[in-house]
């Protein structure tokens, strides 16, 4: 097994303790910094994700994972400055308007991490004016919006709105989730998708984003 | 006019054990040391950080709000409960600093808490109920179609902004942890129907449902 697979390894078993030693042991062996991220911490976590989204674990092992890769990366981070690696990708998201609930965001923010993304969360209770500024200040891919209720769902279509009325509708991918949210309602107010766990969010965005690139 | 009767400064009560099926996390599972041992930690600071506050008010229910088999002008008890807005704060902030298991856990430790004031809110209704002669023939609880209403004429009916309670624009509750209950109240003083019934709620997906499954 290479060290980049121990690494993969190490973040899917959540062993916390053991990622730091494991990341500076590649580091110290000359490792590529980008590999050490991709085929390592990125890579274990993609299983992660799969893994969740067959349900063949639950939401406390992805977050020991999520740990895992933080730990990781608060090693490896400097290093990736250094050789000025780029996040896969940006997203701006947040809880629309009239919404507190924060729990299926952050699941969502955490795996968007977890993909490679820089992830600008804008906590709750997010107006369509302030996704749309953030979005445009940090030159954003993906807008990402929840809502829990449905007295709290219209406010998704008031940020589609806006983008359609700026022009700017088709510079970002607009992506939305909650429980009552349904891939109707998305078709309904023109978001591009409607994703049902973190875990599909993050890999939908990333395909999103990749396919952009090309 | 009636007063309204509040019931603030008891302690919660977090069952490890609810706790955990909420997070889908068994003795099986390879986060479960972990968890158990960021539960352990947690426990006390948390039970500290709550706040817990009950408001009762007998009123009539108003025209124009449907809840339930209520009908306008019918005697009822509304209730609104929270554990306050420290420990969601305290949740929120963890995420932020990535830590997600211990975000994670506030969360679900605070659903734990706000439940357990089912026993406060009980004995609360027991002496309502001795004091005024009255019975509980029913509850109630905001359901989809009804929630806009039923919301805004629980905050104003228990002065909701007087008792640190903000309504959002989606017709929320801050803090996120907050509960609504509307009781019936009948002239039969030995009835107390006032406890959780799943069967009445629109929660399908809730981890604390009890389903009955039903057979030809």
């Amino acid at each position: 097994m290479t060290i980049l697979q121990e690494i993969s390894e190490c973040l899917q078993k959540g062993k916390v303790k053991q990622i730091k030693a494991l990341v500076q042991q590649a580091l110290d062996g000359g490792e590529d910094p980008k590999a050490i991220l991709n085929e390592g911490l990125l890579e274990g976590m993609s299983v992660i994700g799969g893994r969740f989204k067959r349900e063949e674990i639950f939401v406390p092992d992805v977050l020991i994972s999520a740990r895992t890769m933080s730990m990781g990366l608060s090693v490896l981070e400097p290093k990736l400055v250094e050789v000025g690696n780029k996040a896969v990708g940006k997203i701006v998201l947040g809880t629309v308007k009239g919404d507190l609930h924060d729990i299926g965001k952050n699941l969502v923010a955490m795996m968007f991490k977890g993909a490679g993304f820089e992830v600008y969360d804008l906590g709750v209770d997010v107006d369509a004016k302030t996704f749309l500024e953030k979005a445009e200040e940090v030159g954003a891919d993906i807008i990402g919006m929840s809502a829990l209720l449905s007295t709290t769902m219209p406010a998704m279509k008031e940020l589609v709105d806006l983008l359609e009325e700026k022009g700017l509708r088709d510079k970002y991918t607009v992506m939305i989730g909650g429980a009552p949210i349904t891939d109707e309602f998305a078709k309904e107010i023109g978001a591009d998708y409607y994703t049902p766990d973190a875990a599909s969010a993050a890999e939908i965005g990333k395909t999103c984003v990749l396919e952009k690139s090309v | 006019m009636c007063e309204i009767i509040s019931c603030t400064g008891q302690a919660v009560e977090i069952r490890k054990e609810e706790v955990f099926r909420d997070l889908c996390c068994t003795q099986k599972s390879a986060a479960y040391e972990v968890f158990e041992q960021e539960y352990e930690e947690l426990l006390e600071p948390v039970i500290s950080c709550c706040r817990p506050k009950i408001y009762l008010k007998e009123c009539r229910l108003p025209k124009g709000i449907v809840c339930g088999s209520l009908q306008p002008g019918e005697q009822i008890l509304c209730g609104l409960y929270t554990v306050g807005r420290e420990i969601s704060n305290w949740s929120t902030r963890a995420f932020f600093q990535e830590d997600y298991v211990k975000g994670m856990l506030l969360d679900a430790m605070a659903d734990c808490a706000l439940f357990s004031m089912e026993k406060q809110m009980e004995s609360l209704l027991r002496s309502f109920c001795r004091e005024r002669g009255v019975g509980i023939a029913g509850r109630f609880h905001a359901q989809e179609k009804n929630a806009m209403f039923l919301q805004r004429f629980f905050y104003e009916e228990l002065e909701g902004e007087k008792n640190g309670f903000f309504l959002t624009a989606g017709y929320m509750f801050d803090p996120v942890k907050t509960g609504t209950v509307i009781f019936r109240l009948t002239a039969d003083a030995d009835a107390f129907c006032a406890h959780h019934t799943c069967s009445g709620c629109e929660n399908y997906s809730c981890k604390r449902r009890k389903t009955t499954i039903f057979q030809n």
